[in-house]
């Protein structure tokens, strides 16, 4: 199996780095973005990631609006939302809108590590359904 | 300001009375009510109870006047006939007598003993000639030749057809009156008088015959105001009577006139062809025995219907100033039930805010440690190494504790989904006993179950009641030392709502705890590794509210506490 790439999307840049880092050295390959837009951006620039972690309650666009926008430009990327938020509606609503699964902060890493490989699985299943590739 | 007004006033304000206390107030509501319904109801009753007694008073009266006139009519024409027809027999006897036929003593003889036989109280018979002398004569008396010319009766006899004269004594010296018939002209040789004389006794018989009623006097007075007969309240014969008569007619005259402060009707009227009046009087009551009667039947119902109505205003009063003493407790429950319902929101709401912003922070210490804990693990072997994985392990540790308290608290705050099925209160209750009982066995606390089976069976959701009965159950046996009891006992409330009372012999709790005792992170019991968060009887309470419960706590002094849960038979729950 190729290296995992994700995009890990969150405002608290503490978070976002450190989980990052240990991610890293689990073998993921990690790219943080403080805001959506920032994300979005690193997506139009070609980068492909089998995963973005994104945090829902962000300022300026926050997660909801990012997924969909997300979707929207690769419908076949994968989302785990994370939420502090703890709204099981919004996490509900997440779902509806093409959400891989969710999770409430703090994450536990290993349960984290598991949710990442399920969805990467997912979408390269459905990749090579396909015949496309990550290009990873 | 009016009654009315006042109890208005009183209703639509708590403070009608400046500083009056609650009971003071209802005491104040109770007096006006009772005066208000007193104006309302009583005094409309004695206002109509003494308009009836005088109508009906004046109606008796009037009906006695009508009885006292017909009577005194009767007695009238009674009287009149009686010696009326003693006149009449007298003229058709004159009439068949030719002149002279009357002087003979022989033939008057004869005349007197027919008249005698029918009109017995004829005393004697005689006839007179134009001069006056008694030429012929029958009777007890030596009145034969007697010459009555200077007497006034003959005088006013004389020219008379028939005539009957007041009572007198005259030459006999006994009282009597005298009857006359004439035949001829006046002062011609042809001229007789027929003359009969009835003693006055009789006339008093005679009434005493008529008058059946032993309350009436009824007696004869002259033109002259001086009694004929004699009357029971007035005299013997030839007293003066002292009523007034001036008014007296031939018709019947009524008239009331008062004696020693005692009533009397009195009627009169002149007796047609007589020189007197006769003089019906009834004293005493003025209504007799009916209007005795009437006045204590009509006293008794009119006592007896006051003290109804007052009873009835006391208990309808006193029922409703109960009435608005509950609704007033009622809606203080209400209110402080709002209250505690807000509060409680309020800080949930709070606890959520809170909670979420500590999330974040605590997310980034959690992957701060992580991250030291997987940079250790992942380097090589040096001094303290093993101290330093069990540090961050126990910060691990920290903040998942923290993190199950923001995850509870956002937990109390939001609305969790709800399985609605039909179960039966009391298998929960066994389910929970079940996770409970091996602690309580330990501690040796008795659980004790009165569950009543024939509760039926509810719409609710099982897990959140099995947290329910789970939280408080537990509560119940930290609060009670070994050897103490936990009692769960089930029940019918009514036929809409069941009710679980879970009672404990432990210390009981005060009311200033009570009042918090479902706030969140309200606790009595000491912190310590393993302590509750403070969040359990407040989940308890959101649990109990959605699935349309409600929840409550007695503790009287110097006992355990009861916790109270009722839920409805079937609640409309909301996922």
């Amino acid at each position: 199996m190729s290296k995992i790439n994700v995009l890990l999307v969150d405002d608290e840049m503490e978070f976002a780095e450190t989980l990052a880092e240990r991610l890293r050295m689990r073998s993921i390959d990690v790219k943080v973005a403080s805001r959506a837009d920032e994300a979005l951006t690193i997506l139009d620039s070609g980068l492909q990631p089998d995963v973005v972690l994104l945090d829902i309650k962000m300022p300026g666009i926050d997660g909801m609006e990012a997924l969909r926008e997300i979707k929207a430009r690769d419908p076949l990327i994968e989302a785990i939302l994370l939420t502090g938020h703890g709204a099981a509606a919004s996490s509900i609503e997440g779902m509806k809108s093409g959400a891989f699964d969710y999770l409430m902060k703090p994450v536990d890493i290993s349960e984290l590590i598991v949710k990442i490989e399920q969805a990467v699985a997912k979408k390269r299943a459905v990749d090579q359904e396909s015949g496309g590739g990550s290009g990873s | 300001m009016t009654i009315l007004s006042r109890i208005s006033h009183f209703l639509k304000t708590d403070e009608p009375s400046g500083t009056l206390s609650r009971e003071q107030r209802y005491s104040y509501l109770h007096r006006l009510f009772i005066a208000a319904a007193f104006v309302a109801v009583v005094m409309p009753l004695v206002v109509i109870t003494t308009l009836s007694f005088y109508q009906y008073r004046n109606l008796l009266g009037s009906e006695s006047s009508d009885k006292l006139n017909v009577d005194a009519l009767s007695a009238k024409q009674s009287f009149e006939f009686h010696i009326q027809e003693t006149l009449s027999t007298m003229v058709v006897v004159a009439q068949g007598y030719s002149y002279g036929e009357l002087f003979d003593q022989q033939a008057l003889d004869t005349l007197f003993i027919r008249l005698r036989n029918e009109y017995g109280w004829v005393v004697d018979l005689g006839t007179l000639d134009q001069t006056g002398v008694q030429r012929a004569y029958v009777g007890p008396y030596p009145f034969q030749g007697i010459n009555y010319s200077d007497q006034e009766w003959f005088q006013n006899a004389y020219s008379r057809k028939t005539y009957i004269s007041d009572i007198f004594t005259g030459y006999r010296g006994v009282p009597h009156f005298v009857v006359t018939v004439t035949n001829g002209a006046p002062a011609t040789d042809r001229y007789w008088m027929l003359r009969s004389s009835i003693d006055a006794e009789h006339l008093a018989n005679y009434i005493t015959t008529i008058n059946t009623d032993a309350s009436t006097d009824m007696f004869l007075v002259g033109a002259d105001g001086i009694l004929k007969t004699q009357s029971a309240n007035h005299g013997k014969i030839g007293d003066v009577y002292n009523g007034d008569l001036s008014a007296t007619g031939n018709k019947i005259t009524v008239q009331e006139r008062n004696d020693d402060d005692s009533p009397v009707l009195v009627a009169s009227t002149k007796l047609d062809g007589m020189p007197w009046i006769l003089v019906v009087e009834r004293r005493g009551t003025t209504f007799g025995q009916k209007w005795n009667d009437f006045r204590m039947q009509f006293i008794a119902i009119v006592f007896i219907s006051a003290l109804v109505a007052l009873y009835i205003i006391f208990r309808v009063t006193r029922l409703m100033v109960s009435m608005i003493r509950k609704a007033d407790e009622r809606r203080d429950e209400i209110l402080a039930e709002a209250q505690q319902t807000a509060r409680l929101a309020s800080v949930g709401q709070l606890a959520a805010g809170v909670a979420h912003e500590i999330n974040n922070p605590l997310a980034i210490i959690n992957e701060k440690i992580g991250l030291l804990r997987d940079l250790t693990m992942a380097s090589g072997e040096f001094e303290q190494r093993d101290k330093f994985i069990r540090l961050t392990d126990s910060a691990s540790a920290a903040v998942t504790r923290c993190k199950d308290i923001t995850h509870r608290l956002l937990g109390f705050a939001r609305r969790m989904d709800v399985e609605k099925e039909s179960l039966r209160i009391n298998d929960v209750i066994r389910d929970v006993v079940s996770f409970v009982e091996k602690e309580a066995l330990f501690r040796d606390i008795k659980l004790e179950l009165l569950l009543d089976d024939t509760i039926p069976a509810i719409q609710s959701d099982r897990g959140q009641l099995q947290q329910i009965f789970l939280n408080i159950i537990n509560n119940a046996i930290d609060a009670v030392e070994k050897d103490g009891t936990v009692t769960v006992k089930s029940f019918l409330k009514n036929p809409r709502r069941v009710q679980v009372n879970i009672t404990d012999t432990g210390p009981g709790i005060p009311n200033n705890v009570i009042k918090h005792l479902f706030e969140p992170f309200f606790t009595t019991k000491i912190r310590s590794e393993t302590s509750g968060t403070g969040l359990g009887l407040s989940i308890t309470y959101g649990l109990v509210k959605k699935l349309c419960g409600r929840i409550s706590v007695e503790s009287p002094p110097d006992a355990g506490a009861t916790f109270i849960v009722e839920f409805p038979i079937d609640c409309d729950l909301e996922g």
